[in-house]
């Protein structure tokens, strides 16, 4: 392979990894991230006990701190403390981070 | 004997099949780079206030969150360009490196260890991380020596 071929072969790798990883990415423009505050729920997927808080409020050791969740139409939460909507909110399963709300 | 049975073994790549390897490899790397380079691009506030979180990093925070995905899509073109492949090589290997030493350092350091968000590669747990960058620090390493001989 010349060249030419192989620097159009890295465009190519080069624009879809990019791309690829701009439209995972977009997909998750509804996207918010919860804490698992109240852990009396403390199954992931159990929309209860997550709140809203802004910056990273992470900490070590723990099944779940944090997960995103697709709110759809709803508002995005602006105050911290905010709770999870009722309804028409998904939670993005690949996002759950463990550890602990500090 | 020994000397014949070590010549017997010893292991044989043909010019060509190095080449194919270093491509690969340089490929491999250059997808690595530019998926982690558009996942931190486009998450860019969300990364710098996870930066912001860091002990090392704190203040520095937006100047890394910018550097960092320019960095690697700078690298990125050095690796597409055959040419310039090997510079391409050389700095992807450190990059990675720098990498490994500042999860090494969040990990074993005792400090408090911040949330890693966007991409796939984000959902995998420090110590993981740690592993996977040093398997593409092998590969750099392994891109580089086949490349110089």
């Amino acid at each position: 392979m010349n060249n030419i071929k192989k620097a159009a072969l890295g465009v190519l790798i080069a624009g879809f990894a990019f791309g690829f990883s701009a439209f995972t990415t977009f997909k998750r423009a509804n996207a918010v991230l919860y804490y698992k505050v109240d852990i009396a729920y403390p199954l992931p997927d159990d929309p209860r006990g997550y709140y809203y808080y802004s910056g990273d409020r992470c900490e070590a050791n723990g099944p779940v701190c944090s997960a995103l969740w697709d709110i759809g139409t709803n508002m995005v939460p602006v105050a911290d403390g905010t709770s999870l909507p009722g309804s028409g909110r998904t939670l993005i399963s690949t996002s759950v981070s463990t550890g602990h709300f500090e | 004997m020994q000397t014949t049975f070590f010549n017997q073994t010893k292991f044989y790549l043909s010019a060509k099949a190095r080449v194919i390897i270093v491509d690969a490899i340089a490929y491999l790397i250059l997808a690595l780079f530019m998926y982690t380079a558009a996942s931190k691009l486009f998450a860019i506030r969300s990364f710098s206030s996870t930066l912001a979180k860091s002990p090392l990093i704190g203040e520095y925070s937006k100047l890394v969150a910018w550097g960092i995905p320019i960095t690697e899509l700078v690298i990125g073109v050095l690796l597409i360009f055959a040419p310039i492949r090997k510079l391409g090589l050389y700095a992807s290997f450190v990059l990675m490196i720098l990498f490994t030493l500042y999860l090494l350092y969040m990990v074993f350091s005792g400090s408090k260890l911040p949330c890693h968000c966007g991409g796939v590669i984000s959902t995998m747990t420090w110590r993981h991380h740690i592993w996977f960058n040093l398997g593409f620090v092998l590969l750099a390493f392994t891109g580089i020596f086949l490349y110089r001989k």
